[in-house]
């Protein structure tokens, strides 16, 4: 009961949760992270619907900005030394993805949602792109990076940090601790993978 | 197995070829792949694949969203690229572009005709399975010929990849921009424009053709003033979980438009005719009103759901007769709306014509009929509960059949819809639970969550899989995910979400109280009766769990799943573990292995095997309980059960301190700890160092002790799971501690501070358990007045609860009270009222305490001081520590008795142990024995010496009750000498003033008869 009665700040992620959950992590439990990621998320979520109330309508969630700020004002995340970038690295990827991922399938609901009177055809956008891939497309990635993850989890790790979070080979190196020559093999492979399994994803048109 | 070998052969070929350079290329390929032509296309895709230069994948989205700052949104809307070729069709021009496609003006160039189209490319790409049943469902679409309906001519699949649909071309309006036009048509115009829509819509229903996505948008009206529909059977194109599957339900996360979605829709229920019934419903309502029909605070998805769900739709104001035609299309439930469209139709002729309408008839019996209707649903909720928590409940019983047992889509009255995509997932997520299959559990479930990440269900499910696996850090995460996501369903789903997910919370009162509530609900369910009782035992109920499990065990055999006898006996062994009757909890779990190994249920097994381990160590049979928790551990550990092997290493190392081996102990306990901490098992943990407290504090390691019960409470305060119950023994323990080493006012404290935390968390017998260490602390401090209240209150405590050790312990302690109180046949009645029930349970080791204890109860003299010896004989063979107390009171009860040389004998025996013990009670014990032999020796300075350190030592540690013993020996020891009568009678009379307002009886009736002694009498 009191749990409810504490109203919506109730939903707030405890923060010794995330302080917790990002021990076990790394003292080598992959399975927190799991856990951590989604956590992580509703707090950032929180945090972005804060500051776009207010402002116009039809904002688009910059990831970037959200996370840098994010992961200032994130209570639990202040406190903890980041002295590994590795783990930083990994999970800042991780956590890229499920904004994207979820901000896409956000899109895709919302346009079924709106109406296009004249043309009715047409589903209308509700605006704001921050990929190259469509929010389909990209939904569409997440799902193939799970079951590359489920053959092997390490490239689609490798995936999650090159793409998602956008490191060099050699910041990839240093997190999955392999040699550049390593990330540039694994990657060449992750990267047919995915493309194939993707279908056709490939010869879309190129931008 | 064999897929993870090809990924590996195609990688190793993938990079084999690479390296080998682009001369042999071809052969390479041929080489590696033998004769598996699949491998050899599959090979040959990746690497061509790899040749592919700018690819989305080369660019990461946050670059490319620092690249593009400034560009416009629309300027990449999805599917811009460059314009598709579609062999057949001319592309002219786009006149529309969304998110999931993009629609053009396109011709159709046929042999010898061309016709204008809309030709509409979706944004997803297909495989071949997908293509054969997006085939197969266009020829059905393009065989439905109506004039009110737009017609599609072709679909298929780009040059790119992606579907396409060719439809007819139509200009118009949509409805409802019809009708708020400046000369709006009037009311009967615009019934009789719906009339025609109803009529398109029963043609296609006719081809048991559904739309799915009725909405004024996909209803255009044409420059004539026809109505005409589009997108007919369409929406499940789009759905992608439709590949090779077109029966697969649509959901609200794929193809519809909220406002317009049926409740069934919105629950991911089976779509069908009455669905689309619902949507007009809703269109009429807002072609006639210009609102919709609900009214809803806040603009968010979740909240038009729930309206949808539970909301009754604000009455339109048209008038009786309409507003009942638009109810009854509104009809949450689909059996209610209009059976067709034909009858909607006809009911509004009926209304045009001024004939009382259908729908008004049918009004008042359907409002009387909802409220039962209302408690129906209630009760159904709490059979999805059964359902639901199957999926918690029926892993013990392993061999079921998990997966067809919790089919969600089993189950029409689905509260809260699984998204269609994670439906799979987590059916098979539930069935490896059944199976035990605990790491794969978590996969599935955790794939589940993908598809659909804020469904309470799956995060319940979760939660009770990551509580197998031990990692309760997790589990508790997962069910506070659940308890959140549930807060937004009705009430009656929010309930039996609680009910599951509570148990990771800590908050074991409030999910114990969910559960009587789920239970009053559904007063015949097993899974609910089954957690409730569950949850009885932990909550230290076990007594109503014993009841509630003789309920279970006389349900009618169809409500009572596969293995329910077998869960029935755990729960029972459980409680009576709890209860603390460990003959019958073993003799139960004992039957219950036998029939779980012969029935191949193996956690089941093991479960039951760490009941009979825990009752057989209750009655002393150590030899016995630790293979037992050994066998358990062995079934555990291949399943991914990591709780229950942290549970059974821990039970392992108890009986290890039990037995007094105490490396061994060390070893376990060091096990135990690192298992639970790489698990995040928190509880475990504090459980492991609890059990290593117990071992230090019996070698009288006693600051060792308190490291290890300090380190467990710590863990268990600053786990977000916080188990009170837990907490309040780690502070039970470490009052003991205090209690060893004489701090009474701590340990007074401690026991104080555990009885708050405990009576808070309401588990009743560690409550009444600590109440009874409380009155011992009392006793040996003095404050027996207080210690007779607080036995008052642990005594029915005691009693309601049927435990024959805690009964026996309150009436011995009531005995003790007795006797410090000098009421000796009190004192007999109690302890003669305690040998019963130890008797029963067969406790060895407490029933040779006990009977210790009862022995000196008897005066003094040769018997009763040879009796106390066979006492300790057959403690010392138990092992247990208390036997040098005992030896010392021997000592006492032959010099007492009068027998010096033997008081001496045993003083000797027990000096070098008890000098040495860090308890002080002990110690003074001791000096006491020994100023009593001198005392029979007539060595007086001697006597004299060792009471004052004795004296000096009991104000220490605030040991009232040996002060008092001390005093008495002081007032002896003056009166032998010789002193002084005054000093002698001043002595005496202090003594027993202080004996009686202390309520010593016994000091106090001793000190009186010095008094008496002639040569003390005044004048």
């Amino acid at each position: 009961m009191s749990e409810r009665s504490s109203g919506p700040s109730g939903a707030e992620t405890d923060p010794r949760e995330i302080t917790e959950l990002l021990a076990v992590w790394r003292s080598g439990n992959d399975q927190a992270l799991e856990r951590l990621v989604p956590a992580v998320y509703l707090e950032l979520r929180r945090l972005a619907d804060r500051q776009l109330q207010g402002e116009r309508a039809g904002h688009t969630l910059q990831p970037t900005a959200l996370v840098h700020e994010a992961f200032l004002k994130l209570r639990g995340l202040r406190d903890i030394q980041w002295h590994d970038r590795t783990h930083f690295f990994a999970f800042s990827s991780r956590i890229m993805r499920r904004i994207l991922v979820d901000h896409a399938r956000g899109k895709m609901a919302a346009k079924r949602g709106a109406e296009s009177p004249h043309v009715s055809l047409l589903d209308s956008d509700a605006g704001g792109v921050e990929s190259t891939l469509s929010a389909a497309e990209l939904i569409d990635l997440d799902r193939s990076l799970d079951r590359l993850s489920a053959e092997e989890p390490r490239l689609a790790r490798l995936v999650e940090v090159r793409f998602f979070g956008g490191l060099t080979v050699e910041e990839a190196a240093e997190v999955l601790e392999c040699s550049p020559r390593t990330v540039k093999r694994d990657w060449a492979f992750a990267r047919a993978w995915l493309l194939k399994d993707l279908g056709a994803l490939g010869t879309a048109a190129p931008r | 197995m064999i897929a993870e070998e090809r990924f590996g052969r195609l990688r190793a070929a993938f990079h084999e070829v690479l390296e080998g350079g682009p001369a042999g290329r071809d052969e390479a390929i041929r080489r590696l792949s033998g004769a598996d032509l699949a491998f050899e296309a599959e090979l040959r895709a990746l690497l061509a694949a790899d040749e592919r230069s700018t690819t989305p994948l080369d660019t990461p989205p946050l670059r490319a969203l620092r690249d593009s700052k400034g560009g416009s949104p629309e300027e990449e809307a999805p599917g811009a690229g460059a314009p598709e070729t579609i062999p057949g069709y001319r592309l002219i021009e786009p006149i529309g572009r969304g998110g999931s496609a993009t629609v053009y003006l396109a011709e159709q160039q046929g042999d010898g005709f061309t016709r204008p189209v809309a030709l509409k490319v979706l944004g997803r790409w297909v495989d071949a399975s997908l293509l054969r049943g997006f085939r197969a469902e266009q020829r059905i679409l393009a065989a439905l010929e109506h004039p009110g309906i737009a017609r599609l001519y072709d679909a298929g699949i780009t040059a790119s990849g992606r579907p396409f649909l060719a439809m007819e071309l139509v200009r118009g309006v949509s409805l409802v921009e019809h009708c708020k036009r400046i000369e709006a048509p009037p009311l009967r115009d615009r019934i009789a424009l719906f009339l025609s829509v109803l009529e398109a819509v029963g043609h296609a229903h006719a081809s048991s053709i559904v739309h799915r996505d009725l909405k004024p948008g996909n209803i255009l009206v044409s420059e004539r003033g026809e109505p005409k529909l589009l997108d007919f059977g369409i929406a499940r194109l789009h759905a992608p979980e439709a590949a090779g599957n077109l029966d697969v339900t649509e959901t609200r996360h794929r193809a519809m438009t909220p406002a317009y979605a049926s409740p069934e829709q919105v629950r991911g229920e089976p779509v069908e005719r009455p669905s689309d019934i619902y949507s007009l419903g809703v269109v009429l309502y807002e072609l006639l009103t210009g609102r919709r029909p609900y009214k809803i605070g806040d603009t968010s998805l979740e909240a038009l759901e729930r309206a949808i769900r539970d909301q009754d739709p604000d009455p339109p104001g048209l008038g009786g007769d309409l507003d009942a035609i638009v109810a009854k299309a509104l009809r949450k439930e689909p059996e209610e709306r209009y059976a067709s469209a034909a009858d909607f139709a006809a009911d509004l002729r009926r209304y045009l014509d001024g004939r009382s309408v259908l729908a008004r008839r049918g009004s008042l019996v359907y409002r009387l009929g909802k409220e039962v209707r209302r408690r129906r649903a209630l009760w159904l909720n709490a059979a999805l509960a059964a359902l639901l928590l199957a999926g918690v409940g029926i892993w013990l019983a392993g061999g079921l059949s998990g997966a067809a047992a919790v089919d969600p889509n089993a189950s029409p009255w689905l509260a809260m819809p699984i998204a269609a995509a994670a439906r799979a997932s987590y059916a098979e997520g539930l069935d490896a639970l059944a199976r035990s299959e605990t790491t794969a559990a978590i996969a599935k479930l955790r794939a589940a969550e993908t598809e659909d990440p804020n469904q309470p269900l799956v995060h319940a499910a979760l939660a009770t899989a990551h509580s197998r696996a031990g990692h309760d850090l997790l589990a508790r995460s997962e069910g506070q995910q659940a308890l959140q996501l549930a807060l937004r369903a009705p009430r009656e789903s929010r309930l039996l979400i609680e009910a599951v997910a509570l148990q990771t919370s800590g908050k074991k009162s409030d999910e114990l109280e969910r559960r009587r509530s789920l239970w009053l609900l559904a007063p015949g369910n097993f899974e609910v009766g089954y957690l409730l009782a569950k949850s009885l035992v932990e909550g230290g109920t076990p007594d109503e769990a014993l009841q509630l499990a003789a309920k279970l065990r006389a349900l009618p055999a169809q409500s009572q799943p596969p293995g329910a006898d077998l869960r029935i006996n755990l729960v029972e062994a459980e409680a009576m573990n709890a209860l603390g009757r460990p003959v019958d909890a073993a003799r139960i779990a004992q039957a219950t292995v036998a029939a779980a190994k012969a029935r191949k249920l193996p956690l089941l097994a093991a479960q039951a095997l760490l009941q009979e381990s825990q009752g057989r160590d209750g009655m002393g049979q150590r030899d016995q309980s630790i293979p037992l928790a050994e066998e358990a551990r062995r079934l555990f550990v291949p399943r991914g059960e990591g709780g229950g092997v942290v549970r059974a290493l821990n039970l392992e190392c108890l009986g290890a301190v039990r037995q007094s081996r105490h490396e061994e102990a060390e070893r376990l306990c060091g096990e135990c700890s690192r298992r639970a901490k790489k698990l995040g098992n928190s509880s475990g943990l504090a459980r492991a160092l609890s059990n290593l407290g117990i071992s230090r504090r019996r070698r009288g390691l006693i600051l060792e002790a308190r490291e290890s019960f300090s380190g467990a409470l710590q863990i268990e305060r600053q786990s977000v799971l916080g188990d009170r119950v837990a907490q309040g023994k780690y502070l039970h323990n470490l009052a003991n501690l205090d209690m060893d080493l004489g701090n009474l006012a701590e340990a007074e404290n401690g026991f104080r501070q555990a009885i708050v935390i405990l009576r808070e968390a309401g588990n009743q017998l560690s409550l009444m358990r600590t109440l009874g260490s409380l009155t011992v602390v009392l006793m040996y401090r003095g404050a027996l007045a207080e210690a007779g209240t607080v036995l008052d209150e642990a005594e029915p405590i005691a009693r309601k609860a049927g435990s024959p050790s805690d009964l026996a312990n309150t009436h011995w302690q009531r005995g003790d009270l007795a006797k410090l109180e000098g009421k000796m046949d009190d004192a007999r009645r109690w302890y003669d009222q305690t040998a019963v029930p130890l008797q029963s349970v067969s406790a060895g080791e407490m029933i040779a305490r006990f009977e210790a204890s009862r022995k000196q109860l008897a005066e003094p003299s040769e018997r009763s001081c040879r009796e106390l010896e066979s006492s300790e004989q057959e403690l010392t063979r138990l092992g247990d520590r208390t036997s040098v107390e005992l030896a010392v009171g021997i000592s006492r009860c032959w010099s007492d008795a009068g027998f010096s040389a033997q008081a001496k004998r045993w003083l000797d025996r027990s000096e070098k142990e008890a000098t040495a013990s860090q308890l002080p009670s002990i110690r003074v014990e001791f000096k006491l024995a020994k100023a009593a032999v001198a005392l029979g020796a007539r060595r007086w300075s001697d006597a004299d010496e060792i009471l004052q350190e004795a004296a000096a030592e009991c104000r220490r540690v605030s040991l009232g009750y040996h002060l008092m013993e001390t005093r008495l020996l002081e007032t002896r020891l003056a009166l032998a000498r010789g002193d002084h009568p005054e000093r002698v009678r001043t002595l005496a009379e202090e003594l027993e003033r202080d004996a009686k307002a202390g309520l010593f009886g016994k000091v106090a009736e001793e000190a009186g008869k010095i008094l008496r002694v002639p040569r003390l009498a005044r004048g």
